[in-house]
C-alpha cells in the first residue's frame, strides 16, 4: 500500500475507506473473515468502536477530509446490538449524515452503512469488494488537495479584492 | 398412557375403540429445510419410550417411521436395541403423507400411512388406526420479548445465545444473566438438569465475590461542559444517564453503563466522553490510516 500515494496521478491510484466496525457484530465478523483465511481488498482500513451507534458524524467527516475515498460503517442487524438500540441510533444520523453528504457533492456510493452479524465472515468480504470496486469507478475524492486549492483560490481572491480597494482608495 | 391420565392407562382412540396398530412418525418438522432445519434431539428417545409404553399396555402392532434414530446419551442405545427385540416395526424413511382413502379393502376406514422404505427400498403403505407425531422443537412464541427484557441475543433461529458454546455454554452476552435448558437448544431433561447446575453455580460465583468488575470503557460527563440539555437522557438504553436538578447537568452512573458510547456521539456539547475510546483517539486513529496518503497531499 506504500506504493499506492507515489503514484496518485497514474493509474496506481487504490481507493482509500475508512471503516468504523463495532466491537460485537462486524468487527467479530472481520475477526473471523480474517480466521476463515477470506481474501479481501486491502483498500479498507478499520477502527473499532464499542457501537456503531458510537459513530460521531464528525468522524466521517474527518476521515473523508483527511483523504479518505470512501468511508464504510458496520453494525449488527436490528434488533441485534449488544446494546439494543444503538445500531438505531447509528441509522438515524447516518441516513441524515448521507443527505448532508449528497449536498457537499460527495456521491452517495462513498459512504455506505452495511449491517453485518457476528457469523458474516464472508459478508464482510463482499461488502469491502464491492464498496472498493465503486469508490474505484468514482475516482479519487481527494479533499486535502482540493482544500489546497480552494484556500489558493481564496488566497488568490483576497489579493484582487485587496487590490481593487487599494485602487479604489488611491 | 399416563395411568393418572384421563383413560386410567388405557390406550383408546376418540370413539372409544382400542387401536389395532399404532404409527410414531419421527422428524414432523425437524431436519427439513422446509420447516426447522435443526434436530430436535429428544424426540427419538421419546418415541422409543413411548413405543415401549404402548407395547406394554396394548397388544398393539407399534410402527415406527425414522430418517436416523439418534440414541446419544448415557443407556440410550442399549434402550434402543432393547425395543428392536420387542417386536416393534422400524421403517427407515421420511413418510410422505398420511392419509385416510383406501386403496385396497383392508384400508377401509384406516389412516394410510405412505412412506419410502429406504432399507428395501420399496414405497410401502401402512394402514394404521392412530398416528402419534414427534413434533420438533421450536423457541418458544414469546422468546423475542423474554429477550428484550433480559437483553440478550437469540441465534438465528429463536434461540437464546450462550457467549461461547464451549467455554461459557451458560452465560449470556448479558452479565448476570444465565441460561438452562430448551431455551438454549434443543435438550432433554438430563442436559437441562446438568446446565440448570452449571448456570446455578455461575450466579452463585458472582454473587460470592462480593464485588462487580465494571466495564472500562463507560462514558463520564466533563461538567463544565454540560449544558444540561438532556439531549443523552433519551438515548441510553440502560437508563445509566440522569439530570442532576441542582448542577443542571447529566450524571452517568458507572454501574449501569456498559460502555456503548452512543451518548458520547449525541452530546452537542461534545461535554460526553468514553473512557479508551475518545474522540481524540478515534481523530488520531483516522489519522494514522491515512498518513501515508496525507504525506503524498503535504510532502510530495
Amino acid at each position: 500500500m506504500a506504493s499506492t500515494g507515489m503514484k496518485q496521478e497514474t493509474n496506481g491510484w487504490e481507493p482509500r475507506i475508512v471503516a468504523f466496525f463495532c466491537n460485537w457484530c462486524t468487527y467479530t465478523a472481520a475477526d473471523l473473515a480474517g480466521v476463515s483465511r477470506l481474501r479481501h481488498a486491502p483498500n479498507a482500513r478499520v477502527i473499532r468502536v464499542m457501537c456503531s451507534g458510537r459513530l460521531d458524524p464528525q468522524f466521517v467527516l474527518e476521515a473523508f477530509a483527511r483523504g479518505a475515498d470512501g468511508v464504510l460503517v458496520g453494525g449488527c442487524h436490528p434488533g441485534d446490538c449488544h446494546y439494543m438500540e444503538g445500531n438505531y441510533k447509528a441509522l438515524r444520523r447516518i441516513r441524515f449524515l448521507q443527505r448532508m453528504m449528497k449536498d457537499m457533492g460527495i456521491h452517495e456510493d462513498r459512504f455506505h452503512l452495511e449491517w453485518i452479524s457476528a457469523s458474516e465472515g464472508e459478508k464482510v468480504k463482499t461488502t469491502i469488494n464491492e464498496m472498493t470496486e465503486k469508490v474505484r469507478a468514482l475516482g479519487p475524492l481527494g479533499l486535502p488537495e482540493r482544500f489546497v486549492k480552494w484556500d489558493e483560490e481564496m488566497d488568490e481572491l483576497e489579493h484582487t479584492i485587496a487590490a481593487q480597494e487599494e485602487a479604489l482608495h488611491a | 398412557m399416563n395411568a393418572s391420565g384421563p383413560t386410567g392407562g388405557d390406550l383408546v382412540l376418540r370413539d372409544g375403540r382400542h387401536p389395532k396398530t399404532v404409527g410414531i412418525i419421527h422428524c414432523v418438522g425437524s431436519r427439513d429445510r422446509n420447516t426447522n432445519r435443526w434436530c430436535s434431539r429428544t424426540c427419538c428417545m421419546y418415541s422409543l419410550k413411548l413405543a415401549h409404553l404402548l407395547k406394554e399396555h396394548s397388544d398393539a402392532e407399534v410402527y415406527n417411521f425414522y430418517i436416523d434414530i439418534r440414541a446419544a446419551g448415557k443407556a440410550y442405545e442399549e434402550f434402543y436395541d432393547k425395543l428392536l427385540e420387542e417386536n416393534i416395526h422400524f421403517v427407515r424413511g421420511r413418510v410422505a403423507e398420511v392419509t385416510d382413502w383406501a386403496a385396497r379393502p383392508e384400508e377401509e376406514g384406516k389412516l394410510v400411512i405412505r412412506v419410502e422404505d429406504t432399507l428395501i427400498g420399496v414405497v410401502r403403505r401402512v394402514p394404521v388406526d392412530m398416528v402419534v407425531l414427534a413434533v420438533g422443537m421450536e423457541p418458544q412464541a414469546d422468546s423475542q420479548d423474554v429477550r428484550r427484557m433480559f437483553n440478550i441475543s437469540c441465534s438465528t433461529e429463536g434461540f437464546f445465545l450462550e457467549r461461547h458454546p464451549k467455554l461459557a455454554p451458560v452465560d449470556t452476552f448479558t452479565d448476570g444473566i444465565y441460561i438452562a435448558g430448551a431455551c438454549q437448544g434443543p435438550k432433554d431433561i438430563p442436559d437441562s438438569v446438568a446446565q440448570a447446575g452449571a448456570a446455578a453455580a455461575q450466579a452463585l460465583s458472582l454473587i460470592d465475590a462480593g464485588e462487580i468488575e465494571l466495564e472500562p470503557n463507560t462514558a463520564y460527563v466533563v461538567e463544565k461542559d454540560c449544558s444540561g440539555c438532556k439531549s443523552c437522557l433519551a438515548i441510553c438504553p440502560y437508563t445509566a444517564i440522569t439530570r442532576d436538578e441542582v448542577k443542571q447537568k447529566a450524571f452517568i452512573n458507572e454501574a449501569l453503563c456498559k460502555g456503548c458510547g452512543t451518548c458520547v456521539a449525541t452530546c452537542p456539547s461534545g461535554a460526553i466522553r468514553q473512557n479508551l475510546f475518545e474522540d481524540e483517539q478515534i481523530f488520531s486513529e483516522i489519522d494514522g490510516l491515512l498518513q501515508d496518503r496525507e504525506s503524498v497531499s503535504t510532502g510530495g
